[in-house]
């Protein structure tokens, strides 16, 4: 009785401990990259919307509904309006996120410059939002796609708070974290995302930076283009061209 | 089937995904309750490690009142997860990059510390009821002793040396279970009003604020229930450190706005018309007046003029700037988290207001039932064990190592 | 060591809980959780085997060949059949007719793209209706726009 037993006890169950910690490397996957026909190395997208082109008729914002099943009163991607008049009146607005288009409300000031400016998920390289996921549900996919695993997430909402754009919800059915998916499922069948293939005055062009004739490559190589909040340095994949100083 | 929404009213232009408020009031009680747990600890801490002595009388009730809101912390969370049968992801697969993922381990290892320094504080009185009872109380009181009944002067030298370091461990340990939290906002760049290096120690504080508050009152509820005696020592002393934890919270707060407000980046033109219109009635009238300006004064008669109060007059002094600094912080956690909220990431516009209902599955009944449910925690420990005086051993009675 | 006993055991207690919390950890892990990162390996699977509910214009091409072939070659070539009509996957499932496909008639859905805005560049065709009409002579109507145009081949004149 007493000590010695105790610390002989001890030692044995520290043993049998070792063993057990052991387990996980047993259990512990292996990979290798890629899926199936479609290899993730060979793509880094990357998505440019030029404000001069986009004429607001929202056909964009009605596709990726259709195309994604997004719930009512949440947008994976939206069009803004922005109309700026003289004395730096600002007036901004997105009626139901543009899906419905806009129409000619009237402002209270003379508006000398206006345009359209399409929104969603700017997959972004240094994202805030998988960072802040507790469980690994959100994640940035080889090609360059930020996605959210149904499956996985617990609903917290971390992600939705973290985006500095906006661009996520809490979906009010499936009770998960969603947004823009650059329609991964389509992309990686060599398809656009629905929005790209939907708008007909070519605001909205996808490509990929790996492929060296990517005109969107080109484009982005050689001409000015800008990013939305820029000194958060989330570093979007999402660039712009014309875009106005008044939009966040 | 979706179900109908209630789109909010919007002043300005928000984004149309940001008019969905994501944290609802159940992420309002939860900080709060974790910052009773932080700050009743803190108190137990002050007398198990520090020796203060006049904080013994409660230096039990204290230990007792963190686990009676340890107990009820994740409920307000598992309430609000979409999906709370996955809660355990949160241990099983951790992002160790997001403050949430710390979570699980700081509230594992802090209940893990809380337990057994509770352990180790009553167990004396574990033994000694489970030798005065028969049946099946005694064989619950044998478990929860682990089957050994030494309490010999030796013995229960080692318990005060396992209390001394879990309390060491233990206080690190409880301002990290609530300072995360305030990491959790502050780090995140997205929101100007949550974005600040300040928010972690703003937290801390104003849940040590809320934790000596909370002893304060219920002590004293206690004592008059049971017709026991307010020490007026501890009362003395529990003002002086509420007087010092608010005001340190209360000067943080402020200079976060005073910064904010100096330095006049973009985010000021956004928070500026949120605290004076939207959040004018929660933040400078409950916040700032009410619960601020009123205990500050209250609490600096009762502290300074100390000597010179009767007992009656310094216990109704301390129990009404108890009572007000709790409503200061959990209106201080509304404003964080709600307000926040009701800023649109545009910063050109706001929603117009967040509204629990009473019934909603996050609303006001839930979070009333929940915070009701940390004093039954309580009041259920005090029925197994004493939370005053400890149990002594009577005369002729030997410590010895049996049941008996 | 005399009076550690009960020490001992509860050090003993608490690495067994932690123990079996890490067995439990181990046997609820996901299984393809951590092959390419911190996130669950089939998943992307999941997502790449969504269904494709736009097929594109070239989709509608195998039954529609004449209309298709029209459209191509107009001024509203820039714009995707399912648009207008809806996706394919509302249409056709399972290589048959499941619904009728919808066709827009209405004023209003010609001026959804065609209303002059602030904001829309000035090289896009936009009208103000009423303008319009006094213009061309015609009385304002539920699907007057189309009393002129064809949407397969809008534009008039040379």
């Amino acid at each position: 009785m007493g000590c010695e037993v105790t610390r002989r006890w001890f030692l044995k169950a520290l043993g049998g401990v070792a063993l057990v910690l052991g387990v996980p490397a047993w259990g512990r996957p292996q990979g290798n990259g890629g899926e199936g026909s479609y290899n993730w190395e060979d793509f880094s997208y990357v998505y440019l919307i030029d404000v001069g082109r986009c004429i607001g008729c929202g056909m964009c914002v009605q596709t990726c509904k259709r195309e994604n099943m997004v719930p009512d009163g949440f947008f994976r991607t939206w069009i803004e309006r922005y109309r700026i008049g003289e004395g730096g009146r600002v007036e901004v607005d997105s009626p139901n996120g543009g899906l419905n288009g806009f129409s000619s409300t009237i402002v209270d000031f003379k508006v000398t410059k206006a345009f359209f400016v399409p929104k969603m998920c700017n997959h972004c390289k240094n994202t805030p939002c998988t960072q802040v996921c507790p469980v690994g549900a959100s994640y940035t996919t080889r090609d360059g796609v930020v996605l959210v695993d149904e499956k996985h997430c617990i609903g917290c909402g971390y992600c939705v708070q973290a985006c500095p754009y906006g661009s996520r919800y809490l979906h009010p059915v499936t009770h998960v974290a969603d947004k823009c998916t650059w329609c991964y499922h389509r992309i990686t069948k060599g398809l656009k995302p629905a929005c790209v293939t939907a708008c007909p005055v070519r605001a909205r062009e996808f490509g990929n930076m790996k492929n060296e004739q990517d005109p969107v490559r080109k484009a982005i190589a050689t001409e000015p283009v800008l990013v939305l909040r820029p000194e958060l340095l989330t570093k979007p994949n999402c660039y712009y061209k014309g875009l106005d100083k008044e939009v966040r | 089937m979706i179900p109908e929404l209630r789109l909010p009213e919007v002043i300005g232009f928000a984004f149309p995904n940001d008019v969905h408020i994501t944290w609802s009031l159940m992420i309002v009680l939860y900080p709060y309750l974790t910052g009773i747990v932080a700050g009743a600890f803190v108190i137990s801490a002050l007398y198990h490690l520090f020796g203060r002595k006049e904080l013994k009388p409660i230096s039990r009730f204290s230990l007792a009142t963190s686990f009676g809101f340890m107990v009820v912390a994740t409920l307000p969370l598992l309430n609000h997860l979409g999906h709370p049968e996955r809660a355990f992801n949160i241990i099983f697969t951790p992002n160790f990059s997001s403050a949430m993922a710390g979570f699980g381990i700081l509230y594992n290892t802090y209940l893990l510390i809380l337990l057994l320094e509770i352990w180790f504080v009553w167990r004396k009185d574990i033994i000694l009821i489970a030798r005065r009872s028969r049946g099946l109380k005694r064989k619950i009181y044998a478990a929860l002793a682990l089957w050994t009944y030494d309490i010999s002067e030796e013995a229960l030298e080692k318990d005060r040396w396992a209390i001394r370091v879990l309390t060491a461990i233990g206080i690190p340990a409880a301002c990290m279970l609530h300072g995360y939290v305030g990491f959790l906002f502050g780090a995140l760049k997205a929101n100007p009003w949550w974005s600040t290096p300040l928010m972690p120690i703003i937290f801390l504080a104003s849940g040590m604020t809320s934790g000596v508050a909370m002893l304060i009152v219920l002590y004293q509820t206690a004592m008059k229930l049971s017709g026991g005696k307010i020490d007026s020592e501890t009362i003395a002393s529990l003002n002086r450190w509420l007087w010092l934890f608010m005001i340190v919270t209360v000067s943080l707060e402020l200079l976060e706005i005073m910064t904010l407000a100096y330095e006049q980046s973009e985010a000021w033109e956004a928070i500026h018309p949120l605290l004076t219109t939207k959040l004018a009635f929660s933040f400078i009238s409950v916040q700032l007046i009410l619960g601020s300006l009123i205990p500050f004064i209250l609490l600096m008669i009762s502290v300074t003029m100390n000597r010179y109060l009767h007992d009656k007059v310094r216990n109704t002094l301390s129990f009404v700037s108890a009572l007000l600094l709790l409503i200061q912080v959990f209106a201080m956690r509304w404003n964080v988290v709600i307000g926040g909220q009701l800023l649109s990431k545009s910063f050109r516009g706001f929603r117009e207001t967040y509204s629990p209902q009473l019934f909603e599955k996050e609303g006001i009944l839930a979070a009333v039932a929940i915070f009701c449910l940390a004093f039954v925690a309580l009041f259920v420990f005090a029925r197994v064990l004493p939370v005053f005086r400890g149990l002594e051993l009577p005369k002729g009675e030997e410590a010895g190592r049996g049941l008996r | 060591m005399e009076h550690s006993k009960h020490v001992a055991r509860m050090a003993v207690l608490v690495v067994f809980v932690l123990v079996v919390f890490h067995i439990v950890r181990t046997l609820f892990t996901p299984p393809s959780f951590g092959k390419y990162g911190h996130y669950r390996a089939d998943n992307l699977t999941e997502q790449m085997s969504k269904q494709v509910i736009h097929g594109g214009s070239i989709s509608c091409e195998p039954c529609h060949g004449e209309k298709h072939k029209e459209w191509a070659d107009q001024a509203h070539k820039s714009v995707e059949c399912e648009v207008c009509h809806g996706p394919i996957a509302w249409h056709i499932s399972d290589g048959g007719k499941v619904a009728d496909m919808p066709r827009s008639r209405s004023a209003a859905f010609c001026l959804r793209c065609h209303e002059r805005l602030d904001g829309r560049p000035v090289s896009f065709p936009q009208i103000i209706a009423d303008e319009h009409l006094r213009k061309v002579g015609g009385e304002m109507g539920p699907e007057v726009c189309l009393s002129c145009h064809d949407p397969h081949a809008p534009a008039l004149g040379g």
